[in-house]
């Protein structure tokens, strides 16, 4: 169904760019009830608009990691082989990491694949569900730090929404202190999906 | 290659599961080299009675005779019956592999849902299921290549046994042993050969002449029915599951959204 409609996945796309910058990370403000069908209703307003290829998602409990693949191969499940010099120096060095099986990641590490695997399939837009609460402080803010590194020139960007006030409080430029609607220049679409 | 890599992995990952599968599949290499070699030897001692006969009625003798008629008739309805287990030996593998596919697609749902989510098409990883199993099965098909070529004396002696058998129980099912040796008499009457009566029906070597080369037959056909079923079945069954899959995930999505919005 998506294939026809060209011109709604382009305007939509467009929407959802001038929303996020490139290259940059965006905080979005929801409540904790409300995270799981915000985080739906995104993802679906990207199936409506056609551009689910557009799309990386960070979940912590729905990882879509592949146990039996090493994290190496799961980083590249979807891009060559020479996407690999997207990742950063630490981490393309760290080959005890990259070649561990995937099976036994900690959240912290589930979640560095994840967002490097959609940065390497080149998604312009990274999605995550919050990020583990299992992460203190100072790792969320290491990890964070690696990421806008990595995201830095590219045409990704990296979309967190986050129950947590302080994160908001603490990127002030990129945050949403309420949840934008990505729908709204494709109010059109709902006859067809 | 990311293809192949994701392919072993998978089936070390699914150790358990791909060795039913193994045993099932060598199971049916088994069997189709079996029905293969006996439809040989009984060819072949179908053409030797034919050769023998011709050299015992050489001067005009009818060769019409009931026994004769039977034998003949008994080779022929052997031929049909090893035929037709085969087909019926591929058609329960087709339909295992159907559902193999369709369960193990269901089965491995949650990887499924991965692949579709990255972006893979159903056919890529209905491809990357399907590698999977072709793997499996031609690991066994090695296997009982090798074991069977191994063993290949004493099975194509089991073999042929079995053949013999067959063919006895086929047509003293038509003709009373009586009326097979006046026949038989008949047959021979005035003749010097270097077979004795049920030679005529059974032929093959003399017993202390060296025996000839064993082997089995039917590898070709067996591989490639065994291949064609497993893309058939389980690239149907897969395709199918996933491309529902894929349909349930687009569903999913919009049915949270109405309820949002």
């Amino acid at each position: 169904m998506t294939l026809f409609h060209p011109q709604m996945a382009q305007s939509f796309r467009d929407h959802v760019q001038t929303l996020f910058a490139p290259g940059t990370t965006s905080f979005v403000f929801v409540s904790a009830d409300s995270l799981s069908q915000t985080f739906a209703a995104y993802t679906q307003a990207f199936v409506s608009g056609g551009c689910t290829k557009a799309l990386a998602l960070v979940d912590e409990t729905d990882t879509g990691i592949v146990p039996y693949l090493s994290v190496r191969a799961n980083l590249l499940i979807n891009s060559r082989g020479q996407a690999l010099n997207q990742l950063p120096e630490a981490l393309r060095q760290d080959t005890l990491f990259l070649d561990q099986p995937a099976s036994q990641l900690t959240p912290a590490e589930s979640l560095y694949v994840q967002f490097f695997r959609g940065l390497m399939g080149k998604r312009p837009v990274i999605l995550a569900k919050g990020l583990p609460a299992a992460m203190v402080p100072t790792e969320t803010r290491a990890f964070l730090s690696f990421a806008n590194q990595a995201l830095a020139g590219t045409h990704s960007r990296f979309v967190i929404l986050t129950a947590d006030q302080s994160l908001i409080d603490a990127h002030p430029d990129h945050s949403f202190t309420r949840a934008p609607s990505l729908a709204a220049a494709s109010d059109g679409t709902k006859k067809h999906a | 290659m990311r293809f192949m890599e994701r392919v072993t992995s998978a089936i070390r990952y699914r150790k358990r599961i791909y060795f039913g599968e193994l045993l099932l599949a060598a199971l049916f290499c088994l069997t189709s080299l079996a029905l293969w070699s006996l439809r040989h030897a009984n060819a072949n001692m179908r053409q030797g009675f034919l050769n023998r006969l011709e050299m015992l009625t050489t001067n005009g003798q009818t060769t019409s005779s009931r026994v004769v008629q039977a034998v003949k008739a008994g080779y022929a309805s052997l031929d049909g019956r090893y035929v037709a287990t085969w087909w019926l030996a591929v058609a329960i593998t087709l339909l295992l592999s159907l559902g193999f596919g369709w369960w193990s697609a269901h089965n491995r749902r949650a990887e499924s849902e991965t692949y579709l989510i990255l972006g893979k098409s159903p056919f890529d990883v209905a491809a990357q299921y399907v590698v999977e199993s072709l793997l499996v099965f031609v690991g066994a098909f090695l296997f009982v290549g090798l074991v069977t070529f191994l063993l290949s004396d004493s099975l194509n002696h089991l073999l042929m046994t079995q053949s013999r058998n067959a063919l006895t129980a086929e047509f003293s099912s038509t003709v009373s042993s009586s009326t097979a040796t006046q026949s038989l008499k008949a047959l021979f009457e005035h003749k010097l050969t270097e077979f004795t009566g049920p030679g005529l029906f059974f032929p093959g070597p003399p017993p202390n002449a060296p025996q000839p080369s064993h082997q089995l037959y039917g590898f070709v056909p067996t591989l490639l029915t065994g291949c064609g079923t497993i893309i058939l079945g389980q690239g149907t069954a897969a395709l199918a599951e996933l491309s529902l899959l894929r349909r349930q995930l687009l569903h999913t999505a919009s049915s949270t959204d109405q309820v949002n919005s």
